[in-house]
């Protein structure tokens, strides 16, 4: 792993417009935005695994699709290898997507019930490479292998596979062009304990394998923890807490990470252990708190967590953190 | 704790669905005792039968699943014998369950009040002689107590309008109403983020002490169950393979599958500790081989696992099904 950013994102925003009423919007000039994500700047690093993490409404998967520009963004840039991506034509886009790929979280609903598993596999290279019928499935054999899968399996389709298997297509979609970062959006999450601990050590393997720049996006801490170098903690749309892996857990400094982690039952705590609880749900991202946004659920909330937007400050070197009370 | 007589009794419980292609044996002889005041973690995967197990319990099997045999004793009555009409005493009354997903369960256009209060008016006969304004009363009750804040003004909502953290609490809430005996929690937390989990589960104990009922939690999460579990049964493909202590089956597992579970889960607090996953699938539950169900996956295997494995007492409090514990 060297330190030069492969990936970095400029003050990322991506606001969905909801309908709202004929009188709402030329009366009352007022708009429904749902503010999925709000000035994001982050930065991966050649040949690192960022972890992604937060509870479900808090942006993550947005922010995952927005830097491939699946979703576009509303503000802000992304550079790919120093190429602003958001300001490429859809035809420069289409070179550049064969380097960035995605594995989704839902293995069901993710790949065409109506194709093979060689066509689904194969249609990568279809569209961005111009290969012989020979070299193609040559391609296809090997990925197929790496990922786990047989030969045989290649004629069949998507309803005869188990979820992890399905979930073994789809990365085997998503590395067959070879590509050098890969979004992960919750790819082990559907599956069974067993079965996610197959997934999550191929993915290790294969990370090694293709060198890949992996930003993997989870709910589930242990996971994020096991396969990431470092990791950023997310709270309604915005970046809490950004640190390495051993020192994020190690020393967590924002108060919504400290409860996050306190919140995971761990196996070899036998008994009720007394924990730090968030009061409430999450605001509505419809309409979210001013200041700080964890302001109203905080356990430690002071005067000027609710007018000010705490910045994310470098307190140690590699640790950023948002937080007024540091 | 285990002098009493045990408040549930399930008596080599097998349920069948005689389906297209074939008979699928989701459930195949388990035997489960819960005592007064217990709580009770089943752990397993998909297909394991530990939702088909207590949904047998509740008496919901549908067509084409039946049970086929064995008893589930509760109160010294048996369960598996009752007609619909005599478990409308039973369920919701002196059982209660709470399923996983709480927006489904819930019937979207009946408001909040009135499904917590229709539990109440079939069940509490002396609450329903003192009037309506004393079920209102009691619901709202209900939901205080399962911390939905300003519960009298959202009476008139709908679940669409609560988070997926509040609906849980809600049904929480109806289980509750009648105060049960035993209340079947099947994976109440699945569907929702760590940080409410843990404010759902730490009520559910809460409420446990206050009433003194038995709770059965129903998860694939083994953090939950060791924290929050006083026994916890481990399943496998229609079967228990493990029993025993928390405590036991958590930090000295038995079984070769308990112990691929426990190896294949990150851990927090130790990063550096490899995963090791459970090679294979879970074999098809239609062609069950006879011999370990577990065969095909398990490290240890050897020749005189080729049987079918009874499931044998252990020294101290546990059961396991594997032939290479010493008898």
């Amino acid at each position: 792993m060297n330190n030069t950013p492969l990936l970095k994102i400029q003050n990322m925003s991506k606001h969905f417009e909801l309908k709202s009423s004929f009188i709402d919007k030329h009366i009352f000039k007022k708009r429904n935005t749902v503010k999925a994500v709000s000035d994001i700047s982050l930065s991966i690093n050649n040949g690192e695994t960022l972890g992604l993490i937060g509870e479900s409404g808090c942006g993550k998967s947005t922010l995952g699709r927005a830097i491939l520009r699946l979703y576009e963004p509303t503000h802000g840039k992304v550079f790919f290898d120093s190429e602003e991506i958001t300001a490429m034509t859809p035809k420069q886009l289409k070179g550049i997507k064969r380097k960035m790929q995605i594995i989704f979280q839902d293995p069901y609903a993710s790949l065409n019930p109506r194709k093979s598993i060689e066509e689904i596999i194969k249609l990568p290279l279809k569209i961005h490479e111009s290969l012989s019928r020979k070299e193609m499935d040559k391609r296809v054999l090997d990925i197929t292998e790496r990922v786990g899968l047989k030969p045989q399996h290649l004629k069949r389709y998507p309803h005869q596979f188990s979820g992890g298997q399905r979930q073994r297509i789809g990365i085997a979609r998503a590395l067959i062009l070879k590509p050098e970062f890969v979004v992960c959006d919750e790819p082990v999450s559907a599956l069974d304990v067993s079965i996610q601990a197959q997934i999550i050590q191929l993915m290790a393997k294969l990370k090694e394998d293709f060198s890949l720049t992996i930003l993997f996006i989870s709910h589930d801490i242990s996971v994020v923890a096991y396969l990431s170098d470092r990791i950023a903690v997310m709270y309604l749309g915005q970046l809490v807490e950004v640190a390495d892996v051993k020192e994020l857990l190690e020393n967590p400094m924002h108060p919504y990470t400290k409860v996050l982690l306190d919140a995971i039952p761990q196996v070899e705590q036998i008994g009720v252990h007394k924990r730090v609880l968030l009061k409430g749900d999450i605001p509505s991202p419809l309409n979210p708190p001013a200041g700080c946004k964890l302001h109203t659920r905080c356990p430690r909330a002071m005067g000027k967590c609710s007018t000010e937007v705490p910045e994310l400050k470098e307190y140690i070197p590699g640790h950023q953190v948002s937080c007024h009370l540091l | 704790m285990n002098h009493q007589s045990p408040l549930l009794k399930i008596n080599n419980l097998c349920t069948y669905f005689d389906t297209h292609g074939g008979i699928v044996k989701a459930v195949d002889g388990v035997n489960i005792d819960l005592y007064p005041g217990e709580c009770l973690g089943v752990v397993g995967e998909s297909g394991s039968g530990k939702s088909v197990t207590f949904t047998s319990v509740m008496g919901l099997i549908k067509k084409p699943g039946k049970i086929v045999s064995g008893s589930i004793e509760f109160q010294g009555k048996d369960l598996a014998r009752f007609t619909q009409r005599q478990y409308r005493n039973i369920r919701g009354k002196k059982i209660a369950m709470t399923l996983q997903d709480a927006l489904t369960a819930l019937n979207p256009s009946i408001k909040i009040i009135d499904q917590i209060s229709e539990v109440l008016k079939e069940h509490d006969s002396e609450i329903k002689s003192q009037g309506k304004k004393a079920i209102k009363k009691r619901a709202i009750e209900m939901m205080t107590l399962v911390g939905i804040p300003d519960a009298k003004n959202r009476l008139k909502d709908y679940p669409h309008q609560f988070s997926g953290g509040m609906r849980q609490r809600i049904m929480i809430a109806i289980a509750l109403s009648c105060k049960p005996k035993l209340l079947i929690a099947d994976e109440p937390t699945t569907a929702l983020d760590v940080t409410i989990q843990a404010q759902v589960l730490n009520l559910i104990s809460e409420i446990r002490k206050e009433l003194d009922m038995s709770v059965i939690i129903i998860t694939h999460n083994l953090g939950v169950v060791s924290e929050y579990t006083d026994r916890t049964v481990v399943m496998y493909a229609g079967q228990i393979v493990e029993n025993g202590l928390t405590r036991d089956v958590i930090l000295n597992p038995q079984h070769p599958y308990t112990k691929g579970l426990l190896k294949s889960i990150p851990r927090l607090s130790d990063l550096r500790k490899k995963i090791h996953p459970i090679p294979g699938q879970v074999c098809d539950l239609v062609n069950l081989p006879a011999q370990c169900r577990f065969f095909s996956r398990c490290s240890y295997r050897t020749a005189a696992c080729k049987k079918n494995i009874e499931i044998r007492k252990l020294d101290g409090h546990g059961e396991v099904r594997c032939k290479l514990i010493d008898e």
